[in-house]
């Protein structure tokens, strides 16, 4: 890795500007970039090129080792509910499901669902996976909450008041319900809340884990999150939980472009601005 | 490739360069993650898990040690908060026909056996067989075990076995003061349940039948526990066995184990898994080697605390 591969964060020294040429910014069309023509256009509305720092290297590396890591948690994780969810087990969905009482709308999962997955009778090697990886999972994540409060990115990521309304007409924009598209920023009040919450999610994993892992050493943990079951059950739905955002994620980057996927890697986006006059 | 123009950097070349570089780096780290795991998943298996996760779980099992103690309690509930029918959940290496008069908990690894009334040269002879109704089979065995005493090596088949120890009868088990304890059994396949047991806390009989000392003095580490066929064994740390709640139990509910859950004596430890909870104790060995462990050969965690 390069030292400007490193340097994302500093690099506004580096933003290199050109003349206006293409339309619209995310296009990366391969043209005959810059003429010295296009240049010296200086027409004050004339858009100019410019490649902007977005997202820090940090930010960036954590993000992208947390995929792999997390995608391994909850395969793992898949392979120790098989077990529990067993039906040849007196006690199965009891936990992972939906309903009330005895009665059951759905549990989690279908025999199908284990058995497509290649799932089944893998409850050694689950817990062995686990066990290894939540060290990685847990390291990654307390590095990206440890260096986003120390480096202040925690203030683009932290919601606000007005984050609430915000993330109500970026809601309604996106469902085709409001025409006015929300300001432009980094995060929108919707992303600020969305990060936010898994951020929250995996410290409940953690917490949550933790009480399920040592229930009898750390019992006082696990009461406090409602007992040994209880706690199953929000480690549970905080994987669905991951899984849910995942699929809204994928989507919203998709639509997003990819000027924007491209930053998630690079660090840089490539914006066409107003030259000031 | 960045193309000058008028002393400037094209940004959408400096773009392209640094996507190009940013995705060549990221493809390596991918690589590196995919190396990662295929090295983990092809490494070689110790007892049924790739070496790293296995080190991975003595690792964890070191550090939960280091951080919890060893000495942390099981939280206790009211009797009527035991449920009455505790489930089954195996029936790994016992014998539900097993005469309880024919049972006798073989005991090696202790300081000073010959000290002892129930000393044998060899428990392995001692035959859990016998029927119920085959009294003579039974008088038999038990005049074949003590007979044995004293004699000099015979050419038996079981002669290269021979093991000196104890045979405790479970009169001589319950000498020890009784115990009772309301704690919660979880399995490792996610279930739990309150059970009440009654007992002998494991910690009353070591210090009775003191474990023999190493070759340097030092005391032994572990305990390991049999069937009496020998189908099913666990391995314990001495700190486990004396563990103030782990129990060599005969009760459930107040009334006699049932051959199911193990009858006549059973080990309870509630800080650990369900899978240590040996039923039908054959035999009981102090060790300084690490004792064997049924589902710690499968792929299970060895120390299975939780």
């Amino acid at each position: 890795m390069s030292e400007d591969e490193i340097g994302a964060g500093d690099a506004n020294s580096e933003t290199v500007e050109q003349a206006p040429s293409e339309i619209k910014a995310g296009e990366d069309t391969p043209d005959v970039a810059g003429t010295e023509a296009a240049l010296r256009d200086e027409t004050p509305s004339a858009p100019v090129w410019l490649v902007k720092p977005k997202h820090s290297t940090a930010s960036r590396w954590m993000h992208w080792i947390n995929f792999p890591l997390l995608a391994t948690m909850i395969w793992s994780g898949l392979l120790i509910y098989w077990a529990d969810s067993d039906p040849a087990n007196a006690h199965a969905h009891q936990v992972y499901r939906i309903g009330i009482g005895r009665w059951t709308a759905v549990r989690f999962f279908p025999d199908w669902f284990y058995a497509k997955l290649h799932l089944t009778f893998s409850l050694a090697s689950g817990m062995g996976w686990h066990f290894f990886f939540m060290w990685l999972f847990g390291v990654n994540g307390i590095l990206y909450v440890l260096y986003t409060a120390v480096s202040g990115e925690w203030r683009e990521l932290v919601p606000t008041r007005k984050s609430f309304k915000d993330a109500w007409l970026v809601l309604l924009h996106d469902l085709h319900l409001r025409k006015e598209q929300p300001a432009i920023r980094k995060y929108n009040g919707a992303q600020q809340i969305a990060y936010s919450a898994i951020l929250l999610s995996g410290a409940g994993s953690l917490v949550t884990g933790l009480a399920i892992y040592k229930p009898t050493q750390l019992h006082l943990l696990t009461s406090l999150l409602g007992g040994y079951e209880a706690a199953r059950w929000e480690h549970f739905w905080l994987m669905m939980g991951y899984v849910g955002f995942f699929v809204i994620h994928v989507l919203q980057v998709a639509r997003a472009g990819w000027n924007n996927f491209r930053s998630m890697v690079t660090g840089y986006e490539l914006v066409g601005e107003e030259r000031l006059p | 490739m960045s193309q000058k123009v008028g002393g400037k950097v094209d940004a959408r070349d400096e773009m392209r360069r640094r996507t190009r570089r940013s995705f060549l780096v990221g493809g390596v780290a991918a690589a590196g993650g995919a190396v990662l795991w295929s090295w983990i998943a092809k490494s070689p298996e110790i007892n049924g898990l790739p070496s790293p996760l296995r080190r991975a779980e003595q690792f964890n099992a070191v550090v939960s040690h280091r951080i919890l103690g060893e000495g942390r309690m099981a939280p206790t509930f009211a009797v009527n908060e035991a449920v009455a029918n505790v489930r089954v959940n195996g029936d790994l290496g016992i014998n539900v026909d097993l005469n309880p008069n024919q049972w006798r908990l073989q005991l090696t690894g202790i300081e000073n056996p010959h000290a002892w009334n129930s000393f044998v040269p060899d428990v392995n002879a001692w035959d859990y067989e016998a029927s119920s109704s085959d009294d003579d089979k039974l008088e038999k065995s038990l005049s074949e075990t003590h007979t044995s005493l004293g004699q000099t090596a015979q050419s038996s088949e079981k002669t290269e076995l021979r093991e000196p120890g104890l045979l405790l009868a479970m009169d001589e088990i319950r000498t020890l003061p009784r115990v009772e304890m309301v704690t919660q059994l979880k399995c490792i396949e996610g279930w739990s349940e309150i059970v009440h047991w009654g007992g002998v806390r494991m910690r009353d009989f070591v210090e009775k039948y003191k474990p023999a000392r190493t070759a340097n003095g030092s005391s032994v580490k572990y305990v390991g526990l049999e069937t009496p066929d020998g189908q099913y064994y666990v391995g314990l740390d001495l700190s486990t066995a004396m563990h103030p709640q782990t129990l060599l139990c005969f009760e459930m509910n107040s009334q006699p184990l049932t051959p199911e859950h193990g009858a006549p004596l059973r080990l309870v430890t509630p800080l650990k898994y369900g899978i240590k909870h040996l039923k039908q104790i054959g035999r009981i060995s102090f060790t300084d080697q690490r004792p064997k462990d049924y589902w710690a050969e499968n792929g299970y965690d060895w120390d299975s605390g939780h």
